[in-house]
């Protein structure tokens, strides 16, 4: 795939902007679904305006300036413009798919920020955008967990690189492994073997690097026999499930959980039981890469034809993303089982869900667009009268709960797990 | 890079701040994409970006914007969602105000009506006023476009017109940023007493603004309107059904939504008449069936397959070839019944029925009328259209309308094997307006692909207005940018009262008016009168296919 390859989807784009917009609003405020218009408002940093440029720039009708590099990469890569832009074309566009073949061809040419440039070299180096290769497991220390490289295990853990070195989150991943260890699940872990899934780097554009580490991790997967690969990280997650198809990895020998879907499977099996108590209004955030982003690619390497004269369907039939297969409900049974906890629902909810922001690299390289995303979640979580947002995704609670500290938001922002833990009564 | 000099960007800096001025060539060609190639050309990029996007905040930065524009003589032209980018920029280096910062909606239920800014969206509309029990009109454009953009400058037909008429008619008080900077307020705000009434103090203004079809950009920037709102008898947020993109409404409580059908159009525009003067039908709206059959499928391999297997739903084959989608809208049951029972005997008396259909049918149905959600799939089946005259008139015409564009595309590019889409029927979208007025347009989707397609698309074009000209079916609407000279004397010459009010509000021709009337008609409508009858005689067609093609050939990027 290449944008050349495009070209046919770029010219069906009808500037409807129907991917700045949520299918059918329940307000004002929250009609919003990009959160990259959303903050730069120019129709160039909605996705229909990125396949504009993509057009422009493959066509050599307009050059890569340092503003329209920016541009492209504010964006957090969450897909929402793809599914929305379905609500009427089909197939037809997929401007998503154009975004990614646009960044590639950028990244082959030397357009991408630098502090982009920058977390790929180290992802190269050391398998994750930061840190050192051997401090991934320093997490783990002390915690005794099966080494997956020199013992067959049932359960692979894949941790994340934002969770593996980040101090802040070793807690919940402890209680991870807490209730693996309760449940009696046979499980390990690749410790400094362990690299970033590669999601990253493919977003970013850098194929090579992409097809490096998923290659690895796929190799080590294989090799570890196990049944099941637990992702905790939703971009590592995302990655298996919507990128590794994209690169031709195969995944095939393990079925691949989120945490979230595990632990509801374990209590729905009896085999874990968790008293949990919690009070307060909590209101649950669909991130993308564990919603719409994280539903199964399937390729397709067909052609468009034309058939009743001019209209154009592909020569095959084929398999096409409408962000509905998305992990919404396991979450949300996860959330249902804490005894006094009233859940309530956002606005903008699923495959509809806006998202905070935070994700590829535009946290580290555009913080004002992630905190300017962040923020707007933490209205509509206060307009819902929610006191605490909660998150399946640890990347997207570590921004949300920077920009209500920013902000003083009376919304406190929370990972799912945390909650959990926090929850658990004496003696469960 | 534009070639704007650094002094005029600044100087639109100075009235709305730095982040809200681009003239990069990637912001600006974002307002040069043909979306729909009802601009003839088998292009995409117009070659027509302007030098620079604008985007103001507020009426008092939009008129700063005008004023730089007048200081250093500058074409420019208001860009609220630009669905479709239909009307362009119309100018090469000319300036778009883009008003996507002006988003301002306040409901005033007591009054019936909402304020809004171009900014705002007939789905947030639609979402906002049923929280009070109303509802907007909207337009085929679907839930994306501003209502008004639709008002003040386009048309303004729409799915839901019968129960909410036509936005140049809903329309009421009038904040405008003239061609020349000036800020006037018309109606009941002018002497600050709301926003509920256009018609004064002073003169009416609508037809002065609007001439025949809206001002398309041609007469300066609205900032802000009040607009009309209906009853609206269900919920305060509509429900969904199905999963995303198969999504529909079921119908609200003591709503109900039917696709009915006759063996002709004389039985259905009696049944029409009557369903108009009982009240018993809040919605009425007809698409035609391969539409229809594109607002059920996700994608249009889907369709096809459905097609060629012959596994298309009725409603989506010329089984539908007669007949309306209607819903009936009731606060009470008692009422629902009474819908209910005059329908029933509305349809005993002209040989009507109600088709079968699938409660998902049903509830895309419902969707389509309430929220225009799914008319934008007709963007699926061709990248561009040819667009027939679009006639707004009397219900007594629908027979005779279809006939007409029967017999205009019938024996030509939509069988087998022609240069549009391969359809079972006429493409007549239609749906009523208020009092006994119906609008209808026939829209053959095609592709611009291919030189030969966009070709078939002007001459259709062309012809169906010839045809209306000779033989006229009632007023024609799309009529406007250089197409009103050549039309408008059939039409009571709105051209030259539009180009009065041009040229008086405008005397520096600087709100670009490619879309609405130029200051002085074209030498080529001066030749038209004979042009036409040269081109459109049977002998004639070949060479003015072939001119054409050599247009769009030389056009052809590919
Ligand atoms: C597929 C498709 C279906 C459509 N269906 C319908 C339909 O059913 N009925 C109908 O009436 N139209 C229809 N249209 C035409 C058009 O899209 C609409 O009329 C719509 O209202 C335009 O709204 P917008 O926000 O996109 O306006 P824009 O594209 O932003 O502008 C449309 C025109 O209005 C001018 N304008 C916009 N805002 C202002 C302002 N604030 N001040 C001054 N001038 C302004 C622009 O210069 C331009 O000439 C359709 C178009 C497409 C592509
Ligand atoms: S990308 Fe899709 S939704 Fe966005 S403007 Fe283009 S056609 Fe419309
Ligand atoms: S991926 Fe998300 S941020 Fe990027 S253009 Fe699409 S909707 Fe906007």
């Amino acid at each position: 795939m290449s944008l050349e390859d495009r070209i046919h989807n770029m010219e069906q784009c009808n500037r409807c902007s129907q991917c700045k917009f949520v299918h059918m609003p329940k307000s004002q405020e929250f009609s919003s679904i990009c959160p990259s218009k959303y903050q730069s408002r120019f129709h160039a940093s909605s996705a229909g305006g990125q396949v504009i440029s993509a057009y422009g720039y493959h066509n050599k009708l307009i050059e890569a300036s340092p503003k329209m590099i920016d541009s492209v990469f504010a964006c957090s890569m969450c897909g929402a413009c793809e599914t929305m832009c379905k609500s009427h074309m089909g197939d037809n566009v997929e401007p998503f798919d154009t975004i990614l073949e646009f960044r590639a061809q950028l990244a082959e040419d030397g357009k991408v920020p630098e502090t982009l440039s920058n977390m790929v070299k180290h992802l190269e180096q050391e398998g994750a955008p930061h840190g050192k290769r051997d401090e991934r497991s320093r997490w783990a220390e002390g915690l005794d967990i099966k080494d997956a490289r020199k013992e067959t295990v049932d359960v692979l853990l894949h941790i994340g690189s934002g969770q593996a070195y980040s101090e802040k989150q070793w807690d919940n991943l402890r209680f991870i492994v807490k209730l693996l260890k309760s449940a009696k699940v046979d499980f390990g872990i690749a410790y400094d073997s362990e690299s970033d899934s590669g999601g990253l780097a493919y977003e970013i554009g850098y194929r090579s690097v992409a097809d490096k580490l998923a290659q690895e991790w796929a190799d080590l997967v294989q090799k570890s026999q196990a049944k099941t690969l637990l992702a905790i990280s939703a971009e590592a997650y995302s990655a298996f499930k919507n990128v590794y198809p994209r690169l031709n990895k195969t995944l095939s020998s393990v079925r691949v959980l989120h945490t979230t879907e595990y632990f509801e499977e374990l209590l729905q099996q009896g085999k874990l039981s968790l008293g949990m108590k919690n009070t307060g209004k909590v209101a649950y955030h669909d991130s993308c890469r564990l919603g719409r982003r994280s539903e199964e690619y399937t390729p397709w390497n067909g052609e468009y034809i034309r058939v009743l004269n001019t209209m154009a369907v592909t020569d095959t039939p084929r398999k096409v993303n409408y962000g509905n297969d998305g992990n919404y409900d396991a979450p949300r049974q996860l959330l249902s089982r804490v005894d006094g906890l009233d859940m309530v629902e956002l606005e903008r909810t699923r495959q509809y869900s806006f998202c905070c922001g935070g994700c590829t690299g535009v946290k580290e390289t555009y913080p004002e667009m992630a905190d300017g995303a962040a923020q707007e979640l933490l209205r509509e979580a206060e307009s819902v009268g929610a006191e605490v947002l909660v998150s399946g995704s640890s990347c997207c609670q570590a921004n949300m709960a920077a920009a209500a500290k920013r902000s003083n938001s009376s919304v406190k922002v929370a990972y799912l797990f945390d909650l959990l833990a926090d929850s658990i009564q004496e003696g469960a | 890079m534009s070639n704007l000099p650094p002094h005029i960007l600044k100087a639109f800096e100075a009235v709305v701040g730095p982040d809200n001025v681009s003239d990069e060539d990637f912001v600006v060609n974002c307002h040069d994409w043909m979306g729909l190639g009802a601009d003839p050309s088998t292009r995409t990029l117009l070659g027509k970006a302007p030098a620079a996007v604008v985007m103001p905040g507020s009426t008092e930065e939009v008129a700063g914007v005008v004023k730089v524009c007048n200081q250093y003589k500058l074409k420019f032209k208001a860009h609220s969602t630009g669905y479709g980018n239909y009307s362009g920029v119309g100018t090469k280096g000319s300036i778009s105000i883009d008003l996507c910062r002006m988003k301002g909606l306040e409901i005033d239920p007591e009054s019936r009506m909402a304020i809004i800014q171009p900014y705002t969206t007939a789905g947030e509309l639609v979402s906002e006023a049923h929280k009070h029990q109303l509802m907007c009109h909207i337009i085929g454009a679907g839930p994306i476009h501003s209502p008004l953009a639709s008002a003040t400058s386009f048309v303004g037909v729409g799915v839901a017109g019968n129960h909410t008429s036509i936005n140049s008619r809903n329309m009421l008080s009038l904040e405008w940023v003239t061609p020349e900077g000036e800020i006037v307020r018309i109606g009941s705000s002018g002497s600050d007493a709301g926003w509920f009434t256009g018609e004064g103090p002073g003169p009416g203004f609508r037809g002065m603004i609007r001439g025949l079809y809206g001002a398309a950009g041609g007469l300066g920037v609205f900032t802000k309107i009040g607009i009309k709102l209906y009853p609206w008898a269900g919920p305060k947020t509509l429900e969904w059904s199905g999963p995303h993109p198969y999504r529909g409404t079921p119908p609200p409580e003591n709503f109900a939504t039917y696709q009915l059908d006759w063996d002709n159009w004389e039985d259905a525009t009696k049944a029409t008449q009557m369903m108009k003067n009982s009240k018993a039908v809040a919605f009425i709206n007809r698409m035609p069936p391969a539409a229809v059959g594109h607002c059920l499928t996700a994608t249009n391999r889907e369709y096809y397959d459905l097609q060629r297997t012959g596994k298309l739903p009725d409603i989506a084959t010329k089984a539908n070839a007669v007949g309306w989608s209607v819903t009936t809208m009731a606060w009470t049951k008692a009422q629902f019944d009474w819908n209910e029972a005059v329908l029933n005997k509305i349809l005993a008396e002209t040989n009507g029925r109600k088709m079968d259909i699938s409660e998902r049918e049903r509830d895309i149905l419902t969707a389509a009328v309430l929220t225009s959600h799914y008319v934008a799939r007709f963007n699926r089946m061709g990248d561009c259209a040819g667009v027939s005259m679009g006639v707004l008139d009397s219900i007594n015409l629908i027979p005779e309308v279809v006939k007409r564009t029967n017999d205009d595309i019938g024996d030509k590019e939509t069988k087998a094997g022609g240069k549009m889409m391969e359809v079972d029927t006429e493409q007549n979208w239609m749906w009523l307006s208020e009092g006994r007025h119906f609008w209808t347009e026939n829209n053959p989707a095609s592709t611009r692909s291919f030189v030969k397609n966009i070709v078939a698309c002007v001459d259709f074009i062309l012809s169906s207005f010839i045809s209306n000209e000779k033989k006229p079916l009632g007023a024609a609407l799309f009529v406007h940018g250089e197409a009103s000279d050549l039309f408008g004397p059939k039409l009571g010459h709105p051209n030259k009262w539009m180009r009065k009010v041009k040229n008086t509000w405008d005397p520096n021709n600087l709100s670009d008016s490619k879309h609405f009337i130029q200051p002085e008609a074209a030498k080529e409508s001066k030749a038209w009168p004979i042009a036409k009858k040269i081109f459109f005689h049977p002998w004639g067609k070949p060479i003015f296919r072939k001119i054409l093609t050599k247009e769009f050939g030389k056009d052809d990027p590919k």
